[in-house]
């Protein structure tokens, strides 16, 4: 088991003061992967009880595991909800959303591209045009976005 | 540490600006002494940060009475963890409001609604964040 699977089953059973011990401990044998930071700082969010840490130290975590890999994506990400979220600043969350969507377009895209040759290459070009049409469709979630749609036709 | 790190003197650093270098899953990654070259804003100033240790007490007002909760639905302040109780956007008046009534307040508008709508904000973050845990 790596370090993270011990951390993010320590943190499925809600032991989020265990996870953060056995973080820093990695902390400390110089386990400085940007994923490392960003689970601390989850960790931190959901402990009742972070002493001796302070809810600055969320911020700065995620801002390290950038300082790391400035295009980390889950660490823009939780860094633009933390803004959002926590403490209610839609102005600094704003910027980061952008930057994970264009992030993670290019990705997404370059994986949907390789993945479309796969199968002409293995299959037939039917089969590849069908994956493409598919994925401009099902690339999100539907359910979520749909709860999202109804969330917000329901504000005043 | 990265250039307008917030409240940096605020405790105890828990990662520090260790010389490392490690290999990841797609790469090698150096994590230096120097200063680094990502920008971000710093968030907390005097009007937002409550950061002293204990949770944010908020305004005591007490807000204006709401409908019944649903059956077995649990108060905010079951769904919003300790640590997010030290954020700004807790207000404690509001804790024991269901999300559901949370939601009726901010629908109503006004200071009481803006505060309804960030305690609904924390629990939401509670919520995505737990959600991780149940991915593989």
């Amino acid at each position: 088991m790596s370090h993270l699977d011990k951390v993010k089953s320590l943190y499925r059973s809600e032991k989020f003061k265990e996870a953060i011990s056995f973080l820093e401990q990695s902390e400390s044998e110089c386990l400085l992967h940007p994923a490392v930071l960003v689970w601390k700082a989850r960790c931190l969010q959901l402990a009742d009880d972070i002493s001796p840490y302070q809810l600055s130290d969320i911020e700065k975590l995620l801002k390290q595991a950038l300082s790391v890999d400035s295009e980390y994506l889950p660490a823009i990400v939780d860094l633009a909800y933390f803004y959002l979220n926590v403490l209610d600043d839609s102005k600094q969350a704003a910027p980061l959303f952008r930057e994970a969507i264009n992030l993670h377009k290019e990705a997404f895209t370059e994986a949907v591209i390789g993945m479309a040759e796969c199968l002409a290459e293995e299959s037939s070009k039917e089969e590849a045009l069908k994956f493409l049409a598919n994925t401009e469709t099902s690339a999100l979630d539907a359910n979520k976005l749909q709860e999202v749609k109804e969330e917000l036709l329901g504000l005043p | 540490m990265i250039a307008g790190t917030a409240a940096a003197a605020d405790g105890p650093v828990p990662i520090g600006d260790i010389a490392a270098i490690f290999m990841a899953g797609y790469g090698i990654y150096l994590v230096a002494t120097a200063p680094a070259p990502l920008q971000l804003p710093t968030i907390f100033n005097e009007d937002k940060a409550d950061d002293a240790g204990k949770p944010n007490e908020g305004n005591k007002n007490t807000p204006p009475p709401t409908p019944g909760p649903k059956a077995d639905e649990p108060p905010a302040d079951d769904q919003i963890s300790g640590s997010l109780k030290r954020s700004p956007s807790y207000h404690s008046e509001l804790g024991s409001k269901t999300k559901s009534e949370l939601e009726k307040l901010a629908k109503q508008g006004g200071e009481v609604g803006k505060r309804a709508k960030q305690m609904l904000k924390l629990i939401k973050e509670g919520t995505r964040l737990r959600g991780k845990g149940n991915k593989k």
